[in-house]
């Protein structure tokens, strides 16, 4: 069984105009031991997915409908209380904003030790130590002198080190991370790749991971959910996924990955580099198109995707939410249209 | 002052220019504040940027980017050296007096989320600039709001919203929209797209690019993503503990990576189309680099696999101009 199983998600955001369902119909497992990788548009509601695994969606925001199980239990069903003992020990996030997660006025390390013994009955002298070398092994320069930083002190690296950290403390299950080296260095975020992969074989721990990043996913994850526009557009086994992307949304992220061979040296005052664009915006959630959410900017839109909505079909061992696949076979039936 | 009339009449005028640049964080520690430590972040950072030019910024996390951006555009206090804004030195220049140089100068920081003032509605956020420095009021601030929010790929929906119903990489372009707005002639923008997915940064970059032909806007543009520096920058610049180790103009920087530093750097990038999809993993061995204590000699002499003892552990090696490009420098003993 997988050690957590999203089904068909349904996330609602409240705003001056009535309620908004964003996150529609989401569904991914992630069995011990594996990492899925969230991809997708900025604004396609991977991080209130995230959010919803670990029970802290922002104010305004909350589950509507499906189901999260983790540990032989529905956590969209858990009382906030059962929630907080399983956020941290379990369950870890690390945030995509790190310093909406830090408290300014702590030092890492009291944050890190509050950490360690809200789960773990551990002196303050072994707490200390284990919170060091956590920061260590995330690459942290001194961690020591770390320790007692306090967090307007460090980089915008080091903060997003200081975050992991504090959540691999605890030896979760399942780690989320929410962008963790979207402002790291390559030198870096192979660095801390590796200790999360460690982490993963040495305790079967599950790993999601957000990122917008295909190359760095590429490397690391088993599988790649790919969002759009609020549910997911194909899910497949990364490496084929790469190798041979099936949604022409997929597609077009694949091929905006900028390359600078492809464009000559810059010179002053000649015109900067115009890299190729997917044309349009995403729809608004609250007025959606009437067929597929990416058909108006599809370069392969035909008719039947402006009237109709594509459900989920099974494709390479996977699946793919576009009507170019559509075959002979029935829709995958782990789908659900939310909201009609 | 008579250096920065000659600087002010130079043939082509920098927009910013900035000589011997250091930057010293003090500490407080211990139980009163009283015990002291030091945190060399920036020191000796040299360079000009001309109008309409991008300079990228690249370096390892912590090796002093934001801080330099910051610097310059004096949110930090400088411990050392000048700044010179468009031939004026506005290294001492009170609030007062910088504050007919602000609109000019402008920055994306890199956490947009702490930002952007969590009370006030994008409109707002857009528009205060705008109406700040009195550049639009009335229906041509609604005009130009909203359409500084359509460049960034944001429809008018997105108005009346406050900064935490926006998702991350949203917020990012709300601050390079306000950044923009006001037309600088110079912004620091760090980090701007690393919260975006590749479709979005292309948008972006193509956004910053166009603004830059026509309103000859200069960027120092810090990202930890070599390609896209190297692929938006004229010049790129590499930082190391706070020193600048490689400068030139960026396609030379990355084809020849003289630095065994940037050497590294460039390695360590994964590629999606290369089908073992690997990169050299230990590309870079060793400590990673404390700000607090800076080795002796060349700072990077501990993890450098070309690293001579006698020298490169003694001697502090300093920017000169490859021989045959002397737009290119380098800082090494034993480059290429
Ligand atoms: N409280 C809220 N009120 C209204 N809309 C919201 C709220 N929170 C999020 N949204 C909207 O929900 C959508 C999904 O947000 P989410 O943060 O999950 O995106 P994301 O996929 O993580 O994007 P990014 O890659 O930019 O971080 C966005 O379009 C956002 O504007
Ligand atoms: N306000 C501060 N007080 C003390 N030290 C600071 C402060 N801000 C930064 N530092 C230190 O200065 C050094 C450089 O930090 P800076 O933020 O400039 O790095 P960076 O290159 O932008 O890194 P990143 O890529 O992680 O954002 C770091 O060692 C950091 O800990
Ligand atoms: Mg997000
Ligand atoms: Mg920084």
């Amino acid at each position: 069984m997988a050690l957590l199983d999203v089904r068909k998600l349904v996330v609602c955001v409240r705003g001056p105009q009535g309620t908004t369902t964003i996150v529609d119909g989401v569904s991914f497992s992630v069995p011990e031991e594996s990492a899925v990788a969230l991809v997708g548009e900025s604004g396609s509601g991977k991080s209130l997915t995230a959010f919803s695994v670990i029970g802290l969606l922002p104010p305004g925001a909350r589950i509507d409908r499906g189901s999260i199980q983790f540990d032989n239990r529905d956590l969209v069903t858990l009382r906030d209380r059962e929630m907080r003992r399983i956020r941290g020990a379990r369950i870890a996030m690390v945030f995509q904003e790190p310093s909406t997660a830090l408290n300014p006025v702590y030092t890492i390390g009291s944050q890190i030790v509050e950490a360690v013994r809200l789960h773990r009955d551990l002196s303050s002298k072994e707490a200390r130590a284990l919170a060091e070398h956590w920061l260590g092994k995330v690459g942290m320069p001194s961690p020591s002198r770390a320790f007692g930083s306090y967090p307007h002190e460090l980089s915008g690296g080091m903060k997003q080190r200081a975050l992991l950290a504090m959540a691999l403390v605890a030896q979760p299950a399942l780690l989320i991370a929410d962008e963790p080296t979207s402002s790291l260095d390559r030198t870096l975020e192979a660095q801390i790749l590796d200790v999360v992969m460690q982490e993963r074989e040495a305790r079967k721990m599950g790993v999601v991971l957000v990122s917008h990043d295909l190359a760095t996913v590429a490397e690391v994850t088993d599988r790649v959910v790919v969002m759009y526009a609020g549910q997911v557009v194909e899910e497949r086994a990364t490496e084929s996924l790469v190798r041979a992307p099936a949604h022409p949304y997929t597609q077009a992220l694949i091929a905006s990955i900028p390359n600078p061979s492809a464009h000559a040296a810059r010179k002053l005052g000649a015109p900067g580099p115009r890299l190729p664009v997917l044309g349009g915006a995403p729809p608004r959630f609250d007025d959606l198109p009437p067929g597929c959410r990416f058909a108006p900017r599809c370069p392969r839109v035909f008719d039947r995707c402006t009237t109709e909505r594509p459900p989920l079909y099974p494709h390479d061992e996977g699946t793919v939410r576009c009507f170019l696949y559509a075959g002979a076979d029935e829709a995958s039936d782990e789908d659900e249209r939310g909201a009609a | 002052m008579t250096q920065d009339v000659d600087l002010a009449k130079e043939k082509q005028p920098a927009v910013v220019r900035v000589d011997e640049l250091a930057k010293v964080y003090t500490l407080r520690r211990g139980l009163l504040g009283r015990k002291k430590e030091l945190a060399h972040a920036l020191s000796g950072v040299t360079f000009s940027l001309k109008r309409g030019e991008t300079l990228g910024i690249v370096g390892e996390s912590g090796s002093g980017k934001s801080t330099l951006g910051k610097t310059i555009l004096r949110l930090i206090e400088p411990t050392y050296g000048r700044i010179l804004f468009d031939g004026v030195d506005i290294t001492r220049l009170s609030d007062d007096q910088m504050r007919k140089h602000r609109r000019r100068m402008q920055i994306v920081f890199q956490d947009p989320y702490s930002s952007l003032n969590p009370r006030m509605t994008v409109r707002q956020i857009v528009g205060e600039g705008l109406e700040l420095f009195r550049l639009a009021k009335g229906s041509e601030l609604e005009a130009r709001t909203t359409e500084m929010l359509a460049r960034v790929g944001l429809g008018g929906d997105f108005m009346d919203r406050y900064p935490n119903e926006l998702s991350g990489g949203q917020r990012q372009r709300i601050a390079i929209a306000r950044a923009l707005a006001v037309k600088p002639d110079f912004v620091v923008c760090d980090e701007p797209t690393s919260a975006l997915d590749v479709s979005v940064q292309a948008q972006i970059l193509n956004l910053l690019s166009e603004i830059q032909d026509d309103e000859n806007v200069a960027y120092l543009f810090i990202s930890h993503d070599l390609r896209v520096v190297e692929l938006v920058s004229h010049r790129m610049a590499v930082l190391y503990l706070g020193k600048i180790v490689e400068i030139g103009p960026s396609h030379d920087v990355a084809e020849r990576r003289l630095h065994p530093y940037t050497r590294a750097l460039f390695e360590a990038s994964p590629e999606i189309d290369r089908p073992e999809g690997g990169r050299k993993h230990l590309a870079l061995a060793g400590e990673p680099p404390s700000a607090h204590a800076p080795p002796p000699g060349c700072a990077f002499h501990p993890r450098c696999p070309r690293a001579e003892r006698g020298k490169c552990d003694v001697e502090t090696p300093t920017l000169r101009s490859v021989r045959d490009n002397p737009q290119h420098q380098v800082a090494c003993f034993f480059p290429g």
